[in-house]
């Protein structure tokens, strides 16, 4: 017995895993941070800081990665475009397309995207000709991390023996909730007189 | 995790499993060969299951999967449909190993080897399309042992089967290590 023939195409990559069986979500992950991708690839990160890619063979894109937090809306701002006419992906840890904008001008922005998941994000950005060259992408995230009325995983291990968790998050209002101290299944409140929100 | 080929070397004939270091050759009579577009590696087709495949050799790294729980993932682009390997480590003489591929009508199919009758999974036909990239995944229970512990996916979403069968005998490893682990 073996298999019908040997395969007329390609393959980019082959995980094996023994004792172990994947989520599908987890396969998302995993062809996630196994991208099919020839392109330069750039971390950047939520702090505004612009980051400039170059790329140095015709049609290569520039990639930049940072991870982002469901809830958070994100804007890409693209400037000093060098390529000419390109598509801007913005792409999401799943590997499909969150926001999308071609252009040609040397300054841009794409619409603002709100991030559906946790993981690393991709903002792509491909010539759509054969041109090589710069660009730099800056982002602009607004957006709440840790959301009012969030309430403690039992089940992460970061949660076990926690007697404190302020979140200071709530914006409103002149307490802020210890979610990580509890007796008799009941949050306490402490109150604060030295507090301020600052959205 | 027990294998991770990332065939995005460019240049030699052997590709690395970056868990251990170990390299798997290009091998057949028509070899693969690197693609200088998106980094893979390029299989050649053919009737026979040795025409071109890479060849991880034998030892114990990919011993003992069929009966453990096991995944296998692959990233893959097809140009025709037609019968072809994705992974495999048999040893059909006495029955052990499994088979990963893809059959002439494009379904996904799995065949864990038992010492009498293999397990048996196998997707609708028209699964595997040509001219795109997909990414297909086996799981397997072998604790379980039945066609109810094997499972197909096709870019992380369930195969509902065409078939699907038990086998029987029982699930055997100890002639696995003379065997080779093959890819493509």
């Amino acid at each position: 017995m073996t298999s019908a023939g040997s395969l007329d195409g390609r393959m980019a990559y082959l995980a094996v895993y023994r004792d172990r069986i994947l989520t599908p979500s987890e396969m998302g992950q995993l062809d996630g941070q196994l991208p099919l991708t020839s392109d330069v690839v750039y971390p950047i990160t939520e702090s505004g800081a612009a980051v400039t890619g170059t790329t140095t063979v015709s049609g290569q894109g520039a990639q930049f990665q940072f991870q982002g937090w469901a809830g958070q809306q994100v804007v890409v701002a693209v400037s000093n475009n060098q390529l000419g006419a390109v598509t801007v992906n913005l792409i999401k840890p799943d590997g499909t397309t969150l926001v999308s904008t071609s252009s040609s001008a040397t300054n841009f922005t794409l619409p603002a995207g709100v991030l559906p998941m946790n993981g690393p994000y991709d903002v792509v950005v491909r010539p759509t000709g054969a041109t090589s060259g710069t660009v730099t992408v800056s982002l602009s995230v607004q957006g709440q991390l840790r959301f009012p009325g969030s309430t403690l995983d039992d089940a992460n291990p970061l949660s076990t023996n926690l007697v404190g968790l302020y979140l200071m998050g709530e914006g409103s209002g002149s307490t802020d909730t210890n979610i990580g101290g509890r007796t008799a299944g009941q949050f306490q409140r402490y109150a604060s007189a030295f507090m301020e929100f600052n959205h | 995790m027990v294998g991770l080929f990332l065939m995005s070397e460019g240049s030699g004939s052997t590709d690395k499993n970056v868990v251990n270091g170990q390299l798997a050759n290009f091998s057949g009579s028509n070899p693969p060969t690197w693609n200088a577009v998106d980094p893979s590696t390029v299989f050649h087709g053919g009737a026979n299951f040795n025409t071109s495949y890479l060849d991880a050799g034998t030892g114990l790294t990919f011993d003992r999967l069929p009966n453990s729980r096991m995944t296998v993932v692959a990233k893959i682009f097809v140009n025709t449909v037609a019968g072809a390997g994705i992974a495999q480590k048999i040893n059909s003489s006495v029955g052990s190993g499994f088979i990963f591929d893809i059959t002439s009508q494009g379904q996904l199919r799995t065949q864990i080897l038992k010492t009498s009758i293999p397990v048996q999974l196998i997707s609708q036909p028209g699964t595997i399309t040509s001219g795109q990239w997909m990414q297909v995944a086996l799981t397997w229970d072998g604790t379980i042992g039945t066609g109810a512990a094997a499972h197909l996916y096709l870019n992380g979403n369930l195969l509902s089967p065409s078939s699907s069968a038990d086998g029987s005998g029982t699930l055997d490893y100890t002639p696995l290590p003379i065997s080779h682990f093959r890819l493509g």
